[in-house]
């Protein structure tokens, strides 16, 4: 006698439709941002070089495979952020006055906090220019 | 056959009852040992539908007094008194016991437990865990057993006979539904908390496996069904699929309205109404907070009123509560909101409810005492299939959870004690009737037969037969050609063709084996209520429509025989409170 | 639609059948219902098994969403079938399939036992170092500690969390959704003092951090419990729980 089927297990998991592949892809994006961190010491390193190898790094900043390169780093990065913010009050679920806020609010919060710090690199950015 | 398994103390059923059962005996006798068998996971048990909670006095402005009182005309006299009074002195403490177990019980803001009104209650008393409570209670309880190591469980084990030897109950015989074996389970006590049978009718707020295995079992080995005839219809379930609008929804103020928009309850003494914005809506005891019995039978005359609306699964009258507005209602009746969303597609918050009385709860069942002991040495029942008796002619809404508690601990913990005085058993002659029950099942259902019957036509023909003949209202006729078709149909079931002739977790054979119950059941209520010529409670006989206490303020006893049931009657314990007229509209 | 319109239409199912005692493949065998307007996929299992086929085998009971035995994958999404409409699923094929994640013990009747066991292991009961006795009645709970953890405590054990985990899928040791918010459930409940005694497990590698919060569990939850919620505030406790440990006391309102 067979008896009860086994449990089977697919490693095609994430193909079972958006949910699951934007998780993946949630997953991937914190090699995109590790990539970053990679570009950012070779910045830290040609700085260190003197001049020569700053005009360098510059240069090949200019080439468009790293203009693709860091437009899809970019692409990551919001994707990373917005869709761990979303989890936010899942995380950390806040009371005021015995009441539970809203996850609505923790997550408007989160983005709000985004965008206050967002803006202040720019403004930043902006005078130092 | 394999191996028999031997305890010393079985409870059948994992409900309320059941549950309540095992960890009283657990908790008082560490070395028993204890074993719980049910058809179900016990958390796939009926109880957790049970929506609006538990009565039990605890508020200063209350009384035990008062809780009796209620009880006893609640069941139109046919209460024993004696039970009730324990019953009621009892209920705070299990309701405590269960809060210590971790209940999720609604809330005072002082962080006391807080209370709900609910049918026939001179004062609020109803302990509540939203609109979820039975399903919070049964968890409760679940998760508190699992810390009791020493019960055993046998999950998804069906239970089809009881084993008799020398007068005395000493296990059973059930299928293990997994590998479809017959095994013989030993014990020198045996709790019966299979629940009630609602499935005999064809539109009930019951679960599909409330199929009254227990009361069927218990018939069977002789014991028997007591009061059976009365049957409850709950006035507000969901027209097609019977699914409960709880009580509770008219306990937070909730109206029924008939087509035109006239509050009907108040043509049928049950009080005057008061406008829905005045503070003292609703009125305990009054209009909708009425008992059920009388509630269902008001729609029954309006219906022949012709005020009723017609829908395509049936008449039906308006639940509203749209004036609790929408934060009251995702308060204190959310799934109330989420059924009648899912399953009646309207949304409570902007339209009212359409409802009809529904079959819900039985009031009789297996004669027990008030330690739950039956007339066979070493049985022992609880909760829904028990009749004790407090329930009488008319269960009061939310004394039936407090009876699993109050009763489930009292029989567990006499069940203990016998298990303990009588160890010996006979095990050869047990396991020759285990065989035998083997043989029977085998031979009626798992051989291949030409032209045989199928389950569901038989389910469907008893089904209509109960409702024509055993309704709200009755009349000897329309009874006793009910109790020909039952006999009838117990004989074509005895020649069913099942698809399935396998053994693994063969859901076709567990549907005629509970078919077996069903017919069983069915027989015991149609043949009381046809003996019981006069008018209490729920059972109401068109043709005596008259109470009558000088020949039936008496308890109904249906014993099985061949052909038709033999009917006793025993005499109604009265302590206190003599009969008197039931009023209500205070 | 007149209903007799309505009758006359019928819609088609695919249904997982697999049977121990001969199959040692699992198949699809189609079947034709009828299609009515307020039938949930669990009315068409019920018509077939009355009429049309005996054999099916299948778990159901309450048919209004409380019991938690009905959970199949229908078209490859688990759901609670006494809940899942036909009309969602127009045209057609409906597939009917067990609960993935799970040994199948017979067409859509699933093995529970690992789940049964893990329920088990994470102490739900109350846990007290000393019990206040019952005749000095109830412990005191605000309605405020009682929405800490009531959320958690709705879980009718429906198993469709673990059969949207994939997770679970491949590691079957995660104790997984729903136990890990039971045993959240009674750690935030006020009345309860076992946190410590739970925490050996949670805490392992099987428990919360096996959890990658993929977050369909929430998702697929027919009861709003948020399990994958429960799992991450258990992480960040007990993180906040290991850098708490290095401090020579312990802050205000931090850890119990
Ligand atoms: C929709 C609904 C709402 C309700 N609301 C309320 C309320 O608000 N207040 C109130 O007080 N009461 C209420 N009731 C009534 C109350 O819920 C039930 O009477 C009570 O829960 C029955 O509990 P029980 O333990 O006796 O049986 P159940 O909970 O029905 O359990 C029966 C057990 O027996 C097992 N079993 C049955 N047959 C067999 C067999 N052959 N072999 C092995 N095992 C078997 C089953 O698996 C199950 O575990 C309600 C009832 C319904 C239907
Ligand atoms: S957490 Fe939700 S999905 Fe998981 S078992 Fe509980 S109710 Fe079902
Ligand atoms: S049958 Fe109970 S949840 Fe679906």
């Amino acid at each position: 006698m067979p008896g009860p089927l086994p449990r089977r297990k697919s490693n095609a998991w994430w193909n079972r439709g958006w949910p699951y592949r934007i998780i993946l892809l949630r997953e991937l994006s914190a090699v995109a941002v590790a990539g970053y961190m990679v570009l950012l010491l070779l910045l830290v390193c040609n700085v260190r070089g003197g001049e020569g190898a700053f005009a360098d790094h510059l240069e090949v900043l200019q080439s468009p495979l790293l203009w693709l390169v860091h437009a899809i780093i970019l692409g990551f990065a919001q994707l990373h952020t917005t869709t761990w913010f979303r989890l936010v009050p899942k995380a950390m679920p806040l009371k005021l006055g015995g009441r539970r806020v809203p996850d609505e609010l923790i997550v408007a919060g989160a983005f709000g906090g985004w965008l206050a710090v967002s803006a202040v690199v720019l403004v930043i950015f902006l005078v130092v220019a | 056959m394999a191996d028999d398994l031997q305890h010393d103390l079985l409870i059948v059923g994992g409900g309320g009852a059941g549950l309540r059962a095992v960890i009283a005996a657990a908790d008082a006798y560490p070395d028993l040992a204890v074993a719980m068998l049910s058809k179900g996971y016990p958390i796939r048990s009926h109880t957790l539908s049970a929506e609006g909670g538990p009565a039990a006095v605890i508020k200063e402005n209350d009384s035990l007094e008062d809780h009796i009182h209620d009880t006893i005309s609640g069941a139109d006299w046919l209460a024993d008194q004696d039970a009730v009074e324990a019953f009621v002195r009892e209920a705070p403490g299990e309701m405590v016991q269960l809060e210590h177990w971790g209940c999720p019980w609604s809330r005072e803001e002082d962080g006391s437990v807080a209370v709900r009104p609910f049918g026939g209650m001179r004062i609020r008393r109803t302990w509540y865990a939203a609109d979820k409570t039975g399903f919070h209670m049964l968890h409760a309880l679940f998760q508190t057993s699992l810390k009791h190591t020493q019960v055993t469980r046998y999950d998804e084990w069906f239970a089809t006979r009881l084993l008799v030897e020398d007068g005395r109950c000493q296990g059973v015989a059930a299928v293990e539904l997994r590998t479809g074996v017959m095994r013989v389970v030993r014990a020198k006590a045996v709790i019966l908390c299979t629940g009630g049978g609602g499935r005999v009718f064809p539109f009930t707020t019951n679960a599909a496996i409330k199929t009254g295995d227990g009361m069927a079992m218990a018939y069977r080995a002789g014991v028997a069904l007591k009061d059976m005839e009365f049957v409850q219809y709950h006035p507000t379930g969901l027209p097609g699929t019977g699914i409960l609008i709880t009580e509770a929804a008219r306990g937070e103020g909730g109206i029924l309205v008939n087509t035109e928009g006239r509050r009907y309850l108040q043509d049928y003494n049950l009080g005057e109404p008061l406008d829905v914005s005045d503070p003292s809506h609703p009125q305990l005891r009054t209009m909708e907070l009425g008992p059920r019995d009388k509630l269902s039978q008001a729609f029954m005359k309006e219906q022949e009123a012709g005020r009723v609306f017609e829908g395509e699964y049936g008449t039906y009258t308006h639940l509203d509560v749209r004036h609790l507005g929408e934060r009251l209602i995702n308060e204190r009746i959310p799934f109330v909101r989420e059924l009648a969303k899912d399953y009646a597609g309207i949304d409570p918050v902007h339209a009212p409810i359409p409802v009809r009385p529904v079959v819900h709860y039985m009031m009789g069942g297996i004669d027990t005492d008030m330690e739950g002991a039956t007339s066979l040495p070493g049985l022992y029942a609880a909760g829904e299939c028990a009749c004790v008796s407090i329930n009488g002619a008319n269960r009061l809404g939310s004394n039936s959870l407090t009876e699993l508690l109050v009763f489930g601990r009292r029989a567990g913990h006499a069940a203990a004690v016998w298990a303990q005085e009588h160890p010996e058993f006979d095990q050869a002659s047990l396991r020759a009737q285990g065989a035998d029950e083997q043989e029977r099942i085998a031979s009626s259902y798992l051989r291949p037969r030409e032209g045989g019957e199928r389950i569901a036509a038989i389910r469907r023909e008893l089904n209509e037969a109960m409702e024509d003949g055993a309704g709200v209202y009755r009349d000897g006729a329309r009874l006793q050609a009910a109790t020909e078709t039952i006999a009838e149909l117990r004989g074509r079931a005895s020649h069913l063709a099942l698809d399935d002739h396998s053994h693994s977790f063969n859901t076709e054979l567990t549907a005629a084996l509970e078919l077996e119950s069903l017919l069983d059941v069915g027989e015991a209520v149609a043949h009381s209520a046809l003996a019981r010529t006069e008018s209490r409670g729920s059972h109401q006989r068109t043709d005596h429509p008259e109470r009558d206490d000088e020949n039936f303020l008496r308890h109904s006893l249906a014993y099985r025989a061949d052909g038709a049931p033999r009917i006793e009657y025993s005499d109604v314990t009265i302590t206190s409170w003599p009969p008197a007229e039931r009023t209500y509209g205070s | 639609m007149t209903s007799e319109a309505t009758a006359a239409r019928t819609v088609t199912l695919e249904v997982f059948r697999y049977h121990p005692e001969r199959d040692e493949e699992p198949s699809f065998q189609s079947y034709e219902v009828p299609y009515r307007e307020e039938w949930v996929v669990l009315d068409a299992l019920n018509w077939l098994k009355d009429e049309v086929d005996g054999t099916l085998s299948y778990r159901w009971s309450c048919r209004m969403g409380v019991c938690g035995s009905c959970g199949m994958m229908v078209n490859g999404l688990p759901r609670l079938t006494c809940n899942a409409f036909l009309r969602e699923f127009l045209p057609g094929p409906i597939r009917v399939e067990p609960l993935r994640g799970f040994p199948v013990e017979r067409d859509m009747v699933t093995v529970l036992d690992d789940f049964m066991g893990k329920l088990t292991e994470v102490k739900p009961w109350i846990i007290r170092e000393q019990e206040q006795p019952v005749e000095e009645g109830e412990y005191r709970q605000t309605p405020s500690q009682l929405a800490d953890f009531k959320q958690f405590s709705m879980c009718i054990n429906c198993m469709l969390c673990y059969a949207a985990c994939p997770v679970y899928e491949h590691e079957e040791e995660f104790i997984g959704p729903a136990a890990l918010a039971l045993a959240q459930r009674y750690n935030l409940d006020s009345r309860d003092q076992g946190n410590e005694q739970r925490q050996r497990l949670i805490w392992s590698d099987e428990g919360i951090w096996d959890c990658t919060f993929v977050g369909e569990c929430s998702a697929v939850c027919p009861k709003n419990v948020d399990p994958a919620g429960a799992i991450q505030q258990a992480k960040v406790e007990a993180t906040n729980s290991f850098f708490l440990s290095f401090l020579p006391f312990t802050p205000p309102g931090m850890g119990r």
